[in-house]
This record gives structure tokens, sequence and C-alpha cells, in this order.
């Protein structure tokens, strides 16, 4: 309790009250004297205003009462009659109550209650009138800081926007307790969702249209300007349903569309919902041709390719490989590509995943001059110019088995096999040994084999002790060659045998698919022995027994060899179509013939897509290079080797896809544009390695016109991730450009995106109560009684104000009647 | 004129009882018969014997009768307290107090108190309220509370490392109903007003300052502090750029590397930071959950943009156990994913094994079943043990949806490979497991050779390890932007949306259940001194006159008309 003053300094006016007994002079009763000081006292403590404030645990509650048109009627009339319950329990409970109402009918209210129409504005899509953030942002402003209070959130959780973060985090930090009271919403099947993946221009436009609710007889249809671009089949849904339309687009840019569900079959308005998209259809797959013994190739191949490529020719040396999605480089020898433009090429492809297809013929892949060029380092094919001895390169990795069964000679003889096996590894190979002994463990970790000295003394240090666990050791081998570069691998496995039971089959044959050999020794015995045997089998390996040093063994773990240069051969040549559906697609995998190839092996790691019979030799093939994509055509495109593909059908939409998978799949920015009411941000999150690049952005209108105001301005806010805020009316579609390292970057917002229509707001999208109340530590209430029993958050600034004033003028008064009526009393005389 | 303690009609009734009160007494005159007593021990007999004539008299001294009742009116209506202005219709006054940044210089906010505490002194309390703009707007002074609580409920507040909540404000006072129709708002502060949300205020909300300021100083601060995977390749290592601003009068002098210091926790940070444009980026900042924090030399207009910190993210090598029948499916990507590496269960925090296997044993799994074990191609299955029992399934497999990065995948193509819907669905279950069919990944499918699938495994790696998220970039009261966010994990709640939220609270606040990101202010509207748009300047209320004015020049006639009562009963001028 305090007592404090408004205006202490009239407290001086009491030192005159003396005054009253002498002026003016002459006799006084007392009584009355004394009476009138007191009336005189009054007024000019009143004067002084004093005020009393006691702490008191008064308690707020805020009612956020959800009656927007997403409600059905009973469930209205329900959340109306508990609202009026919780107020009532509350006021009972002698706390104070505020409601703010959301839609419906007028509620009788207290003049500081609210009531939400916000369907009325202008700046609010139509029929979006359950923003529960802003009921429950004025909720929670009706209690004031320091104040003890609770928030009671009556709603179908059907939230119009999702903008209800602003709100959540005030009542967080308030530790405001938010009570739910969930109501039932309307179930009519209406469209929740319209959605499609960023489409390059020439692809189909793959739409997903999200149906929610539970009905049969549905029509999806998306149209454009009036004009009916897809429709669905009838369907049902029972709950929820994607319906997935597509559309072909005939330019890049931005596709505004507007999806209706219509049941047909119903009498009267058949159109159950609607809602409104843009979508994006990028550039075309920028493509820079490269060739010259084909004359005028690319005018054909931008026929077979059709409207998604946009091939352009330039010359090798000035051209800047990374503007370009794909460089084509068909049948040019390396003569004219030289060495520092094929150094520019291959970075534009590893650094910043450029894709490059190399094709053609024996220019291409035979006496073109590539053999040693960097390029040819790059093809997913070997290639050789002339007949040379090749000393292939080797990793192994030797497992040693040092548990306490390899003791005494064992332990040697293992040893004596390993160094027999280093002596024979040249310097680029690399030798890596691991020994186990219960566990495992790098004797030697994998390294070039240029360090015999070392490699022979860490040999030596291994002693025969511990237990037996194969199956680590060589999980442990495998790991370490995978990531080893040469043309063989293998691994050797040296051991008595004494090893655990465990599924090696699986492990081993998996090693061998990726091109790695298991071999094993059995040393110490004699004779065969069934599981190393078997390992080895599984591992495309050998098997050998050493019993003791006179029946060492050596190991062949390459051959060197001559290879002759690859042809192109003549002919007609069945092929055979391999890899999966994301290089075929929907083509035929009957391919024809080819009338000439090149005569190539695939390389280690590489994918083979098509084959020429009947010796099975690549005809085409591709793998990563860094970033990018290399892929490897032995044959001309558009030259006499395809010649009878160009009457197939189906060879533009496969040539489309090759070339379309192996250029550049990634633009250089992530863009996201996410609205807020009238405020979007763009947000650029660089995805190239290049970090100079810097974005630009401007605004178009639905003709693709630059829209001058508002300027966007990138401002960067972590490195690489750039953002944009800017304002722009709500129920307009935003078509952003963005441009940056020459490409052209598109992405949209529908009008009122961050909204929707009150009967249109997709349940997954919507306010979740049980979280919001757990969240809060608030209460989900199945019935408004239970509001009774919820506590609040204790405010620590709750205090009453009493203004004594008016009392002390009250008193005076009194004390002025009591006088005159002294003053008049009949007295005896 | 309204009344705080009575109603109308109790004033009125009450000025009634007081003027028939005062009628009676007027008229109470009392008169006595003259008895001649031989001697006073009859004098007791002798009133006795002579009672009072006349009780009443008729009704004399008027004037002296008005003056009573004036004075006694007065002392009535003083008890009733009467307001001026407080009549239906009147304009609605919001005294916004800007708590934010913009209005954190010198005495501004001193000032800014002030002029509202005496504005607020002319305002009828039931139209009124104040409202505090810092990082939350929250009321300080509900409609018709007293004017006396404001004190109380200012103790502690002074202006947060936060941009204005003005403009929310003013979006939320142009809903229909929110405010009554005729609403004043009054800022106390230096919070820019901007021109649009000035333009699309709806009729009837005027938009005014409470006091004039002056040009504010110059400024230089941090408008940005960010975090981005590090440049050097290293997993294990962040960058982060800082961003300086400064208003357009601060001195043309760059703020060079020298002068920017930076700790790690409590540690100076050694490296110098690479100049950028506008900034500096620090480079290979360990991405071991420590608290990076760069500051400014201060002295200059704000010093609370003159320091900023962010809470480097915690991201260890995710070791990955792999069965060797399922290896063939993941290695490539786990090769290409520095974040991951292939391991032995013992070692592992995430294992990868065919449907049925029990490889990995209670570790969180990444499983491949076959079409026929489960309906939906993904199958998300969470713990229920984890405290999280209120998250609905929907809510899950939004989250699951878009952590393991599921909306970006060609869900059309999927389904029409496969001849089947691609569906995702969230059940609860022992422990955290994604189970998607085997058939996606054979080599006849290609989607393991998909550009999505290294990010599907790397999302569902992480989510299933619980790996939290980390945002590349926090600023204090503003939505968190799309993109910014990593992924989420299957045991603990999302980071920086609780409840859904996309929204980053101010300083201080409480961001996760984890722990709190450090929130720094980044804001060039503030760094800036941007003034935005001009408004008027609030010349009060006309007519408006609170209780207490009243009541003070009440008793001061009161005080007026006893004395001249006194002095006129003094001299025997009234009865």
């Amino acid at each position: 309790m305090e007592l404090s003053f408004l205006q202490p300094a009239w407290a001086l006016a009491l030192l005159a009250l003396p005054v009253l007994w002498f002026v003016p002079s002459g006799p006084l009763n007392r009584t009355q004297a004394a009476l009138r000081t007191v009336v005189f006292a009054l007024a000019i403590l009143a004067l002084t205003q004093p005020v009393l404030m006691t702490s008191a645990a008064r308690q707020h509650v805020a009612i956020a009462l959800d009656q927007s048109a997403s409600l059905t009627p009973a469930a209205r009339q329900s959340a109306a009659a508990a609202a009026a319950e919780i107020a009532a329990q509350a006021q009972g409970d002698d706390a104070s109550v505020r409601v703010v109402q959301l839609g419906g009918a007028q509620p009788a209210v207290d003049e500081r209650d609210r009531w939400l129409r916000p369907n009325s504005t202008g700046t609010t899509p139509p029929g979006a009138g359950s923003p529960l953030g802003d009921a429950l942002a004025l909720a929670a402003q009706s209690i004031p800081r320091g104040m003890g209070g609770r928030l009671v959130l009556i709603s179908d959780g059907r939230a119009t926007d999702p903008h209800w973060g602003t709100a959540l985090g005030a009542i967080a930090a308030r530790e405001l307790p938010v009570h739910t009271l969930p109501v039932a919403a309307q179930e009519d099947a209406f469209l929740a969702n319209l959605r499609a993946r960023p489409t390059r221009f020439g692809e189909t436009l793959r739409t997903v249209v999200d149906v929610v609710g539970t009905s049969d007889g549905l029509e999806v249809a998306l149209a454009a300007g009036g004009q009916t671009l897809a429709q669905s089949g009838l369907f049902a849904s029972a709950g929820r349903r994607a319906v997935e339309l597509e559309i072909e687009v005939d330019a890049p840019g931005f596709v505004d569309v507007e999806a209706t569900l219509s049941a047909p079959a119903e009498s009267g308005e058949t159109i159950k919902s609607r809602l409104r998209g843009v979508f994006v259809v990028d550039e075309p797959v920028r493509v820079l041709y490269l060739g010259e013994r084909q004359q005028g190739a690319a005018e054909p191949l931008t026929a077979l390719l059709g409207p998604g490529f946009k091939v352009s020719e330039a010359p090798p040396a000035a051209a800047d490989f990374r503007a370009f999605d794909l460089v084509v480089v068909d049948d040019l020898p390396a003569r004219a590509l030289p060495e520092a433009t094929q150094q520019r090429l291959l970075a534009a492809v590893r650094d910043h995943g450029v894709g490059l297809l190399h094709s053609g013929g024996a220019a291409a892949f035979s006496d073109g001059g590539y053999r040693g060029a960097p390029l040819a380092e790059a093809l997913p094919v070997e290639l050789s110019g002339e007949e040379d001895k090749i000393d292939p390169s080797v990793g192994l990795a030797i497992i040693i088995d040092t548990s306490g069964s390899m003791g005494g000679s064992r332990i040697e003889l293992a040893k004596q096999i390993a160094r027999i096996a280093v002596r024979r590894m040249q310097p680029h190979d690399r030798i890596g040994i691991v020994e186990f002994y219960g566990a495992k463990h790098w004797a030697v970790p994998m390294q070039p084999a240029s360090n015999k000295i070392e490699i022979d003394r860490a040999i030596g240090r291994m002693k025969a002790i511990g237990g037996t666990v194969l199956y680590p050791a060589i999980q442990e081998a495998y790991y370490g060659l995978r990531n080893v570069n040469t043309r063989y691998k293998h691994i050797l496995l040296i051991t008595d045998a004494g090893v655990e039971d465990s599924n090696y089959e699986a492990m081993v044959r998996r090693i061998a698919k990726d091109g790695i050999n298991v071999s094993t020794i059995l040393v110490g015995q004699g004779g065969h022995n069934l599981i190393m045997s078997d390992i080895a089998n599984w591992g495309r390996g050998r098997f050998y027994a050493v019993g003791d040093q006179f029946s060492l063994v050596e190991l062949i773990l390459k051959q060197p060899a001559t290879r002759k240069p690859p042809r192109y051969k003549q002919g007609e040549f069945p092929t055979r179509a391999l890899g999966g559906r994301g290089w075929w697609g929907d083509a035929a995998r009957e391919t024809p013939p080819v009338l000439g190839y090149v005569e190539v092996e695939a390389r280690p790691g590489a994918e083979t897509l098509l084959e020429a019979l009947p010796g099975g030799h690549p005809l085409l093939a591709t793998w990563r290079h860094g970033l990018g994509r290399v892929t490897a055509f032995m044959t001309e495109p558009v030259g006499a080797g395809t010649a009878r593909w160009r009457d197939w059908p189906d060879y533009g939409a496969l040539l489309a896809r090759l070339l379309a998978r192996t250029a550049a799949d990634n633009p250089p920015f992530a863009l996201t544009l996410t609205r807020r009411h009238d405020t979007l941000t763009l947000s650029a999150l660089r995805t190239a390695r290049d970090s100079t690049l810097v974005p630009t952005a401007h605004l178009v209108n639905a003709t693709g016109t630059k829209v001058d105001t508002p300027r966007l301005t990138f401002r960067e806010q972590a490195p690489g991730l750039f953002g944009a805020h800017f304002r722009w009316p709500r129920l307009e579609a935003a078509r952003v450009v963005v441009a940056a390292g020459g490409h052209t970057l598109r992405v949209a917002a529908a009008p009122a995106s961050d909204a929707r229509a009150e009967t249109q707001v997709d349940p997954r999208a919507g306010l979740d109560l049980p979280r919001l109340a757990a969240h809060t530590g608030g209460a989900v209430l199945a019935t408004a009684a239970d509001a009774g029993a919820l506590g609040g958050n204790l405010g620590e600034l709750a205090f009453v104000v009493t203004r004594l004033w008016p009392y002390l003028l009250l008193a005076a008064l009194l004390t002025y009647l009591g006088e005159i009526v002294y003053r008049r009393w009949p007295r005896v005389g | 004129m309204n009344f705080a303690n009575l109603p109308l009609a109790a004033v009125l009734a009450g000025l009634a009882a007081l003027a028939a009160l005062l009628f009676l007494l007027q008229q109470l005159r009392i008169r006595h018969t003259t008895v001649t007593v031989p001697t006073t021990l009859f004098w007791r007999a002798a009133a006795r014997e002579a009672p009072v004539r006349v009780l009443r008299e008729r009704f004399r001294h008027w004037l002296a009768y008005l003056l009573f009742f004036a004075i006694c009116a007065l002392l009535w209506l003083g008890f009733a307290a009467p307001e001026f202005g407080r009549q239906d219709g009147a304009r609605h006054h919001v005294l916004f107090l800007d708590g934010s940044a913009h209005n954190a210089e010198g005495d501004d906010f001193a000032r800014a108190v002030a002029a509202l505490k005496a504005d607020l002194r002319t305002l009828p309390d039931g139209r009124r309220e104040v409202i505090w703009g810092g990082a939350h707007n929250v009321s300080l002074l509900a409609p018709g509370e007293d004017r006396l609580l404001l004190d109380q409920r200012l103790a502690g507040l002074t202006p947060e490392a936060s941009p204005s909540g003005l403009g929310e404000q003013l979006r939320l006072a142009s809903i229909p109903g929110a405010w009554p129709e005729q609403v004043a708002f009054v800022v106390y502060g230096r919070a820019p007003v901007d021109a649009d949300v000035l333009r699309n205020v709806r009729p009837g909300v005027a938009v005014s300052r409470g006091l004039r300021y002056g040009e504010p100083s110059a400024n230089r601060g941090i408008v940005a502090l960010g975090l981005a995977d590090a440049l050097s390749g290293r997993w294990d290592r962040v960058d982060a750029l800082v961003r300086l601003g400064a208003s357009a009068d601060a001195p043309p002098d760059a703020v060079t590397a020298e002068q920017l210091s930076a700790r790690l926790n409590d540690t100076s940070w050694p490296a110098a930071p690479e100049a950028a444009d506008g900034g500096f980026v620090f480079r290979d900042l360990p991405a071991a959950g420590g608290l990076f924090t760069v500051a400014l030399p201060g002295g200059d207009g704000l010093a609370l943009d003159d320091e900023a910190s962010v809470r480097l993210p915690r991201r260890n090598v995710l070791g990955v156990a792999a069965a060797p029948e399922a290896l063939a499916a993941v290695a490539d990507a786990i090769d290409a994913d520095p974040g991951l590496r292939l391991a032995t269960p013992d070692d592992a925090a995430v294992a990868v094994r065919l449907g049925g296997a029990t490889f990995g044993g209670d570790l969180p799994a990444l499983v491949f079943v076959p079409m026929d074990a489960q309906d939906a191609a993904f199958q998300i299955t969470y713990p229920t043990a984890s405290g999280e029992g209120f998250v609905g399934a929907e809510t899950r497999l939004l989250r699951g949806l878009e952590a393991l990065g599921l909306d970006q995948i060609d869900a059309t193509g999927l389904a029409t490979a496969l001849g089947r819907p691609i569906g995702l669905v969230a059940v609860a279950g022992e422990r955290p497991e994604v189970a998607l069919w085997a058939a996606l990944l054979d080599e006849g499918f290609n989607f393991t050779a998909e550009r999505d699938f290294p990010l599907f495994l790397s999302r569902a790696l992480r989510y299933l390890a619980g790996e939290q998220a980390w945002p590349r970039y926090l600023a204090a009261a503003t939505p968190v932007q799309d993109g910014v966010a990593g992924w989420s994990s299957a045991t603990s709640p999302p980071a920086l949306d609780a409840a859904g939220a996309r929204f980053v609270p101010g300083p201080g606040s409480r961001l996760t259940r984890e722990g709190d990101w450090a929130v720094a202010l980044l804001n060039d509207a503030v760094t800036r001194r941007e003034p935005g748009a001009t408004v008027g300047i609030f010349a009060g209320e006309v007519g408006a006159q609170t209780a207490t004015a009243i009541a003070t020049w009440l008793a001061l006639l009161v005080i007026a008309l006893l004395a001249l009562e006194w002095a006129l009963f003094r001299r025997g001028l009234v009865p």
C-alpha cells in the first residue's frame, strides 16, 4: 500500500487554517470554528489530490473468439456460448474480461472489446476473415504490462494468414498462457494449394493442386486468360487429394493461372472453389555448340532439341563458358581447342557446374589429338591416339591377421608376403596395411608406394596378439580404397582363417561391384579353407594357400600392356539402351542402329547409357566431373553415325533429355519470395562457388515489362545470402527477375499469396491449437467449463489505484452540512 | 460531461437532496417564549412550560441559501468527479511510446516520456491508452486505467535493441473494429512513420507526433551479421559477414579491420577479417557452438548498433553405418557430403539398412523397404517418448516433409515411374526412422542419380541424428526469411518456429527450447537514422479536461466560497 499526493504543494495552505479563528475578529463559537476548520482542511487535502495504491491479484482474461465463416453455424453458436461462459466465470472471480471477436454477427460488447471485421478492408483477400495472429495480438495487448492475465482462443485454427509469429513472440516473452478451445470447421471440399516445381522452357509444367475435404464427382481445371489449359477427370476426394495437371507453355517467363474446383453433376453453382497462382518458367538451356567438321550442325541440332534449348555458336578461344549451361564439343579436333581453352572449359565444368557433351567420331575420340590433353582426362571413356605401353596404377590394401593364432612362423610368413607385394609396387601405386587383432588398425595408412623403407619397417613392427575380428577390418580396407584414384584396386587378406562367422558375402560382393578385387592368402597350413576361397570367389580375386616359406606366392596385381588406338568403325551396329529412366524418360528403349562409332572403353565409375553391339562398346557414357557432368557420345549426334536416328521419332526427346541432364542443373542462386501483408521479402542464397557473384533484381508486370518502382536493392546479410524488402499491393501478383552471372532467374508470388479465403485454409497450414497451448504453458479445453480451473500469469505490477480526493470532498460536504445543522439546531436559551 | 464516481442520475438526485436539505435547514428557526421566574430553582420547570413556539419559519435569506447550496453542490460534484470530453463519438487516443532503438539516443527517451505524461494529463481516461513500442508492442495503460499506474508500468523500461513496431501497430489499427472509428495515434519518439504505411491506414486514423525532435546525431553501426559454410570447404568451419551502415551525415572515413574487434566467447578472435563490399568477412570460425561477437568503436549517435553477436552452429561430421546391402545406394552421396562419413555401427550416429535387418541395432535408421511393406513411399517414425506428445501427426508430417527436402523432389516424376502415388506419412514409434521404398533406389529408376537425392539423404540422416537447424541470419523482431534456416531434427522441436511462428523475437527473448540464439539489432533503417514520412505535431484534445484538473478547480472554488461564507457569517450577514 502506498499513499502519494499528486499536488503536494497545496498542503502549504493548511498553515493558513488558524486564520479562521481570528479573522474576522469577534466572539467565536469554538465548536463551530473547529467544524469549519475541518471543512477547510478536508478541502485543502483534496487539493493535494492524494492517491492510494494497493497491490491486487486481479487477473485479466482476454478472449479471442473466432466467429468466421469457416466455422459451422453450430460451432459459431457454441463458440459464442463458450466465450460468454468463460467471461462470466472470470468476472465471477473478479477478473476483468476483454473479448476480441473475429467476424460473425455484431456482438453486444463493452466499448473496450473489439469486433474485428478484416473482410471489409481493401487489402485483405476476399473471404480471408480469420487473421488469428491479429486477434491474438490485440487480445494480448489488452493485458497491460506487468498485469496478470491469460488468453483464451476459441477457434477452429484455420488462420487465413500465417502471420501469428509477432503475436506469439510477444505472448511468449510475457509468459502469458494461451488456453485453446477448438471448435469444428466446415469440411466442404476446396482448393487448398496450387504449386509447381520450377520448370525450364520446353519442359512440361507439372502443377499439383491440393484438394482438401471429402466429396465425389469433383473436377479441377486450370485456366489462363479465360482459356482452359488443363482439366482433370472426375475424381473423389476423401480428406485430401493431390491432383496433377500438366501445362505446355510457349515462352519462358511467368504463367498466371486460376484453378477451379467444380462438381459438374451438382445443380446450381458448380464451381466450389478458386485459387490463383503464378508459375515460373525458366530460360531454355543455353548451349554453346563448338563444332567444325560437322558444318551447320547447330541448326539441325536446334531443330532436333526443340524450344527448350537455345543453341549458340562462338569461337572457342573467345567463349565465356560460364555463361552457358552446356558446351557441346562436336567432332572438334584438339588443334581447334587449344590446351588453355580446354583448361578454361574444364574449369567451368569442374568449378561452375557447366555441362560438357563431347561427341563425334575419329576427330573427337581417335586421331583428333586429344590423347594426353586436359579434356581427355575429364572424359568418362579412355581414348588413346597411338599404340603405347601402359603401366596402370594399382591401389592395394593388405589386411594382415595379427591375432594370437598367427604367432610364430605364421606372422612371419604374412610379413614376407606383404613385403613381396610392396616390392612389386611402383611409385605411382598406393598401398595401405590394416592389421586386425580384435580391433582394426592401419599399420600403414593408405599412401604412395614410394616410401618402401617406412612401409617395410611398419610391417616389421607387427606382432601376433589379440583376437580375430575380420569383418570391420575388411570394411576399413574398403573405405580406405574407395577414395584412392588408381586404375586397379585390390584387397589382399592374409590370415590363418581363424575368423569369426559373419555375413561376408554381401559385403565382399558389394566391394567387388565397386571395382575392388579381394584375394585371400591362407598362411601356416596347407590345403583348402572354404571361407577363404569363398571370399576370394565373391571378391573376384584369387585364393592362395602358403604353408611355409618355400611356397611363397608372387602376386600379379597388374599387367603392363599395350593398347591400340580406338578407331572409327563404320557399318550398321545395333545398339542397346542401358541406364535408368532418368536418362531415357518416356523414350522407347529400342534404339535404332548407328552407322559408325569410335570404339572406346568406359572408365571405372562412368555410367554407360548406350552400347554398340556386338562388342558392347560404350556409345554413350557419362560421369560427374567436379560440380559438372561430362557425357561422351562416340558418334556424331547430327552426323553420319546417327543418320538412322534422325528418322526415329524419339530421338529429339532423347537428345534433349540427354543434354538437359548433362547441362548445369543448379542456378547460381536459390530464390525465395515471401509475402507478409503488403511487404515482400526476396531472398537469394548463392549456390554457385563463385563468391564474387552478386544478384540484381527488378519487378516485371504481367506482360514481362520492367517495373521501375519499387526499386529492388539487395543487401548481403550473410556470406552469399542477399535480402531485399519492398512493398507491393497485397492483391497483386509479384513477379521478380533476378540476374546473376549471366543467368536470368525468376521467382513469383501469387496475389495475396500469404492469405487464403476463409473456407480455403489448408488444415495443415493452420494454427496448431494444441501446440500453441503447449508452447505457451496453456491447456487445451474440452469445454468452456474447463477454463474456470485454469490459472494465468501473475503480474508483478498489479496495482489498484484509489483516488482519495473525491472522498475528502465528500467528507468536507458532510462536515459542512453538520456545521450548518449545528449552527441552526435549537438550543435551550 | 461524465462523472467518474457516480452516474448522472445519482449526481442530480444528490443535488436535489442537498437543495431540499438546505431548504429545510434554512427554515429551521427556533423562537422561545419569555417566562419570568423568581428563582433559578424553577428554571427547569420554566423551560418545560415555555416550549418553542415555532420550529419553522418562512423561507428567508435566499441569497444565503444559494451560497450554501453552491458550496454543497460543488463539494458533491467534486465527489462525483466530473470529466469533460468523454462523450461518445469523441476521438480515441493511442499514445505510442517508442521503445525501439530509434529512440535510444541521449535524452530522447526521457523527453518522450515527459511529453507523453504531459499529454496524458489532458486526455480523458476512458478514451486514451498508452502502448509501448519496443521489440513487442505492449499496452502500458489500458483505456480507463488510472494514469498513475504509468510510472509503475514504465519502471525498468528503456529503449530496446529492436526496430520500431509502429508500422505493425498502425496496421492493426487499420483493421475495422480493432479500435474506435476515430483514433489519433500520437508517436512519442523518433520511430519513423513509413510513408506506405501512412498511405494505407484506414480513414479515421490520424497519426501525429507528440514532440518535435532535432536532427539525430551522426551514426555508424553493424547492420548485418550472418553465417555461411566456410569458403575453404571445411565442414567444421563457418564464415561470418559483418556489414556496416552509416547515416548520411556520418564522417566519411571508413572503419578499418583493425577498428573492428571480435570475440569468440570471452576470448579475442585473433584473425583479421577480409574486407568485403560494405563490411568484412571473418573466415573459418570454428563451428562449435560459440558466441561470436563483433564490436565497433563507440561514441556515435547510437550504441545499440555498435555491437552484435551471433551463435555459431555446432557441426559434427556425422558417422553413418551403412549395411553392406544398402551401401551401394548411399555411398556416393555420403562421399560427396563432407559432413557425412561412413562408419561402423559402434562409431555411428545413424544407420542405413534394408527393412527387416537388424544392422545398426538401436540407432536411428534410414530403412529401405519393399513397396508392399508400407503404403506410402516415405514413412517417418517419430519417438513418442520425447515429451512432445502434443505435436500432432500432421505437424510432424509437415515438419518432416520440409526437413527431408521431400518438398523439393519430383514427386510427379516418381509417381509416374512407379505407377503409384508418392505419399508421406508420419507414425509414432520407439525410435526415429525414415523408411522409403527400396524400389526408388533401383538403378533403372534413377532416383539415386537425381540431383535431389543427395539433399534428401543428407537431410534425412541429420534429421534422424537429431541435429539442430542453424540460422544463417537473424535480426531482432523480424520474420525469419525462408531459406535461411536449415533442417530440423526428429527428436527436438524446430528451433525458430515455435508453434509455427516464423518470427525472430527481440533481443533477450527465448528462441528455442535447446538454447538461445543470439539476436542483435541489425537494422538498416535504425542505423541510417532514416526519418520516415513527415507528420504533424499533436495539438492536444480541445475541450478535454481530466478529472484531476477539474477537481483542482472545484476544490479551489469551494475553498473560496467557504471563506466568503465564513466571513459573512462572522459578520452576521448570513444566518
